[in-house]
């Protein structure tokens, strides 16, 4: 059955809470309001007040919060309305739900999920718009997850919902509209799996989130163009797998990378260097890397259509890679 | 009301030995800086004895407590005066209180309800409210406890969880020790409106202030407090007003304040206090004090005897495999 991206995710939540007591849903406006984008909506109807928790504009606090409850057994799930304003959660996430099994040598742990729209493309500009998931890469502990499509969305959330350890959950704004195949009930993604949403053999493009979409949109331009592109979506940031990106690039023998957020310091560094060590000796040409412009997203429809990476921009650096 | 009186002649003289035991623990440590045995940092908690060892008198076993920095006295106090593995943690050893992963500042202990505790000032005051959520949505019995200082009652997130405590309605009470330092940061330049307590009643918490170096006050305030919360189901908040008889960590040369200044709160010594109240109740004299002096010191000794026989610390891969649990449920 056809679902969007965003009733994929409220089906997840449906499921998880169904099926264990101890799933709850806390953030601002995710009540009767249904979440700020509509992700929650018709859940406080179905499991009451008490397991989909209005909070005050106070993230912090409530993501302590829930660092405290999962420490205790609940499985917290928390909306934070922007990725944007997760740095407001830093500390409980980085500090806290990041360490305590660590710390304690293993004996607690921090089943909880923070479920946050990322990107940019809707015209919400600097505060509303960043890619902010390279900043959860480099702290061990946590794990880091951002689907593309609406099947990988549900079945990754409900992976996610059901992990001992906590998870940053990357939704994109973008991708909330569209539609694939969701089946009904629970199913599962596994955790540190990529997916190759389409095979080729000319290049390997390696991206996550809506960037996988333009991956692929650019992918079918190309074979226009008799280029045969094979799209690999990460799908989880951290844990990576690195044996699908090795077998893909060994295979295409070209790698070009693509994330929506500033090359500089980000995750697509980390990405070419899985590509250089793992499947290096049979590149045919050297890495491409395409991301955001370095400077904060702008309000004007044209500035920020420019400053992402697009289909077209990506057909065009795989054509230079390739002549 | 005074609770206190009615426990026990004996439970009453005991806790003379428990202070005894933290403040002989905390002089180890303290002498062991000196010598720099200890791989990290550490924060003493001596002066503050009655307010630990008050409180957790007054707590249930099944009520929970998150500490913070200054956790020692908090933590011997919940989990039976435990020398040997906080002395292993602080050594780094895998006999400690977490395998030597945690340290002096993170240590935990979930099977005696001593949850966790945490190096971010302010950083375990929302967690308490979550954990007083969990209390509240299982309908179990027992209280969230957050220990914290002056210096954390600044913070925003400490603020923020009052309200969500107060909206929420949640088993949980704040103790905040006021020790009248952060860091180097006297309260009365650094705590607008040094009365703290009257900040959760802005919140609409039950609030009260007791003086945290006089054990029975303290103990009875927690007890208050504690049947409060368990009755009213509403969290409350208490300041115990103390002083850190040490520099904040280690590296403290105390260069903002004087021996003048810290010798009236030196010679109000929480235990020579709590030494005349059992005085007057005829239940200890001076020979008990020695007897417990020396048997905390000894108890201190075997601790370090005990680190000096572990098997060492964790090898670098299993302290890798305890990163995440990786477990799915």
């Amino acid at each position: 059955m056809k679902k969007t991206y965003l009733q994929a995710v409220t089906d997840a939540l449906d499921c998880a809470m169904g099926s264990d007591p101890n799933v709850v849903v806390m953030g601002e406006d995710v009540g009767v309001y249904g979440g700020g984008m509509g992700a929650t909506r018709g859940l406080v109807e179905k499991y009451s007040s008490s397991r989909v928790i209005d909070t005050p504009i106070s993230e912090t606090a409530f993501t302590g919060a829930a660092v405290g409850c999962a420490l205790m057994g609940m499985r917290p799930v928390v909306e934070i309305i922007f990725s944007d304003f997760t740095s407001l959660t830093a500390d409980p996430v980085i500090n806290h739900a990041a360490k305590y099994h660590f710390m304690s040598a293993g004996t607690l742990s921090v089943p909880m999920v923070i479920r946050t729209p990322m990107g940019a493309g809707t015209g919400a500009a600097a505060q509303h718009s960043q890619s902010v998931e390279n900043m959860y890469l480099n702290v061990p502990g946590l794990v880091v997850l951002a689907p593309s499509d609406a099947y990988d969305a549900k079945g990754l959330l409900i992976s996610a919902i059901e992990l001992d350890d906590p998870v940053m959950f990357f939704e994109h704004k973008k991708c909330y509209p569209m539609s694939s195949d969701v089946p009904e009930g629970s199913y599962r993604i596994p955790i540190g799996k990529a997916d190759i949403k389409k095979q080729g053999s000319d290049i390997s493009i390696i991206s996550y989130s809506y960037m996988s979409c333009a991956a692929l949109e650019a992918a079918a331009l190309l074979e226009e163009d008799g280029i045969s592109a094979e799209v690999v979506d990460l799908r989880s940031l951290r844990p990576l797998d690195t044996q699908t990106i090795a077998e893909s690039v060994g295979r295409t023998r070209r790698a070009l990378i693509v994330t929506e957020a500033p090359v500089f310091g980000g995750f697509s560094g980390e990405l070419e260097s899985v590509v250089y060590e793992t499947a290096g000796s049979s590149l045919l040409c050297p890495v491409r890397r395409l991301g955001g412009e370095e400077m904060p997203v702008a309000y004007s429809e044209s500035i920020e259509a420019q400053q992402i990476p697009d289909a077209q921009r990506i057909r065009k650096t795989v054509k230079e890679m390739l002549s | 009301m005074d609770h206190f009186s009615r426990l026990e002649g004996t439970v009453r003289t005991r806790q003379l030995r428990n202070m005894l035991i933290i403040r002989k623990c905390e002089e180890t440590i303290d002498r062991l800086n000196t010598e720099n045995a200890f791989h990290g940092t550490n924060h003493l908690c001596m002066g503050q004895e009655a307010s630990c060892v008050g409180a957790v008198l007054a707590l249930g076993d099944e009520d929970w407590i998150i500490s913070n920095h200054r956790g020692h006295g908090f933590y011997l106090a919940r989990c039976s005066y435990d020398v040997n593995r906080l002395l292993a943690e602080m050594f780094g050893l895998r006999e400690g209180a977490c395998m030597g992963l945690g340290g002096s500042m993170h240590i935990s202990d979930a099977d005696r309800h001593y949850l966790c505790s945490t190096g971010v000032v302010a950083g375990g005051v929302p967690i308490s409210v979550g954990v007083a959520m969990d209390l509240k949505y299982h309908s179990l019995p027992g209280i969230a406890v957050s220990t914290f200082g002056d210096g954390a009652s600044n913070q925003g997130m400490a603020l923020e969880s009052l309200n969500l405590a107060s909206l929420w309605e949640v088993p949980v009470l704040f103790y905040c020790e006021n020790n009248r330092y952060a860091v180097s940061s006297p309260s009365e330049r650094f705590v607008a409106n040094t009365t703290i307590w009257e900040r959760a009643a802005g919140f609409g918490i039950r609030s009260m202030k007791v003086d945290g170096n006089d054990l029975p006050a303290v103990y009875n305030a927690v007890s208050q407090a504690r049947e409060y919360i368990t009755t009213e189901r509403r969290p409350c908040f208490i300041e115990a007003e103390t002083y850190r008889f040490n520099g904040h960590s280690r590296s403290d040369k105390l260069l903002y304040r004087s021996p003048q200044d810290e010798e009236p709160h030196r010679n109000a010594d929480p235990i020579l206090r709590y030494l005349d109240y059992l005085k007057n109740e005829s239940l200890a004299d001076d020979a008990l004090m020695d007897q417990y002096s020396r048997e905390a010191q000894q108890l201190v000794q075997e601790a370090l005897g005990f680190c000096e026989a572990s098997s060492g610390p964790l090898t670098l891969e299993e302290a890798l495999s305890l990163v995440r649990s990786g477990v799915s449920r």
